[in-house]
């Protein structure tokens, strides 16, 4: 539920600090380009992809900038449970059917924070993403905020992420301390950049508390 | 790699280190204490040299003395021979072969002294005692019935041993303690250096050639 994002609950915890560190980088990873839709991927499943994406969401939000979450993983979404809210009505009704943009984007009680959900499960999840009708809703929502966070399935699986990178202006890739494979990050940042799609960097996520002395002098210095 | 991470890596893995040392010590002091049959070691000591006085009377000189010294070598390989051993075997009517009398038996010098120095050792402690005992007895009628000279002196009757030589458990648990830990170390640095997962901030950086952008610390969502 969201009120267990740790940005919520617990907004001076370090961990809170860390997004905080990364809404930073992202803002300044790209300066030239006005960065306004990111891809939030990983090499394989279960390495805390959507949830790294939603206290983005929030610590974005809460920063005054309004941002939508676009859940474009048709194969497993999982952003309308993290903000417990229904999928039955979601993105691929709007680009399969003839539901209109603004009618799928559903407010949050985070001021600033809006969620499109993915809807019912497509049995082509590649092909409607390839869409032009992808392409025109990205550029209408993109009208109306000032960032977008696009949740794609993990690149290694699917060929979705690759997609959506080049739909997007950039692709964040987030890997799981001890679980994303070195080699599997490797090939999934050439899967992105085969395609045109910009990495704008890696987020090592789950790193376990012990290792905190190791890591902690990035929380206070930050990096680049 | 920094000594920091070298300590990170050991602190994380402390759990295994622990264990394998323990499963090394433990084991090592099962089979010193219950499996390892314990071998006892009986000593004794001869001395090479005649009396003061030879058959002519004569008072001994130095060169005598240098003599006896080197004849301690000599003495030794007689002590060790297979007439001696026969010898044994023969007068304690020992159960068993003249190389297994001889494969128990140490015969050692003691430095330029004239002293020669007898162990044996068995799992028996008395048949350790009795073998040391009549090895000297024996090596003094074989040399007697060799040179036409009795140079052997027996200096003390060999003792029963009362604790066993060998197995020795607490150096073999002490040494096993040491294997243990370089064995354990040595096996978290494998397991570190097998693991192709991502750990650091310079394992991305150096491979993909992307900045991290973020370090999140493990969160437990359910709490």
């Amino acid at each position: 539920m969201l009120k267990n994002l740790i940005s919520l609950k617990n907004p001076k915890s370090q961990a809170a600090e860390a997004f905080r560190t990364l809404r930073t980088n992202i803002q300044f990873s790209s300066l030239d380009d006005d960065l306004k839709s990111i891809v939030v991927t990983s090499t394989g499943p279960g390495e805390g992809k959507s949830t790294v994406m939603a206290n983005l969401a929030v610590t974005i939000a809460q920063s005054g900038k309004r941002v939508v979450l676009i859940d474009c993983d048709f194969r497993k979404p999982t952003v309308h449970k993290k903000f417990g809210l229904p999928n039955s009505q979601g993105l691929t009704n709007v680009l399969a059917q003839d539901k209109k943009t603004h009618e799928c984007i559903i407010s949050t009680n985070i001021p600033n924070l809006y969620v499109i959900t993915s809807g019912p499960t497509p049995p082509n999840p590649a092909e409607l993403l390839g869409t032009k009708k992808m392409k025109a809703v990205l550029n209408e929502v993109g009208q109306m905020f000032d960032m977008i966070l696009i949740d794609a399935p993990p690149v290694l699986a699917v060929t979705d992420a690759q997609i959506l990178s080049t739909l997007a202006n950039g692709t964040v890739f987030v890997a799981s301390y001890g679980q994303a494979e070195k080699y599997g990050l490797v090939k999934a940042k050439e899967a992105i950049e085969k395609v045109g799609g910009k990495v704008l960097g890696v987020v090592i996520n789950k790193i376990p508390e012990q290792s905190k002395g190791y890591y902690g002098k990035y929380y206070y210095y930050g990096s680049s | 790699m920094e000594l920091q991470e070298y300590l990170f890596i050991l602190r994380k893995r402390i759990s295994l280190i622990v264990l394998i040392t323990l499963i090394f010590t433990i084991t090592s002091g099962v089979l010193s204490y219950f499996v390892i049959k314990p071998v006892y070691k009986s000593d004794i000591s001869v001395i090479i040299g005649k009396s003061d006085k030879d058959d002519n009377g004569q008072k001994q000189n130095l060169n005598d003395v240098m003599m006896y010294q080197q004849m301690v070598k000599t003495y030794s390989v007689l002590a060790k021979s297979r007439k001696v051993a026969d010898e044994v075997v023969n007068k304690l009517d020992l159960k068993m072969s003249t190389g297994a009398v001889l494969s128990m038996v140490t015969v050692a010098p003691q430095g330029n002294t004239e002293f020669l120095n007898i162990s044996v050792k068995s799992k028996d402690p008395e048949q350790a005692m009795k073998i040391a005992n009549q090895l000297a007895k024996s090596l003094k009628e074989v040399s007697a019935d060799v040179y036409g000279r009795d140079n052997v002196k027996l200096l003390d009757e060999a003792l029963l041993p009362t604790s066993p030589d060998s197995p020795k458990p607490l150096l073999n648990m002490a040494i096993a303690f040491f294997i243990g830990i370089m064995v354990s170390v040595g096996l978290v640095f494998l397991i570190e250096y097998m693991d192709n997962t991502i750990k650091t901030q310079e394992d991305v950086e150096k491979l993909l050639g992307l900045p991290v952008i973020g370090t999140i610390p493990y969160v437990d969502d359910k709490e």
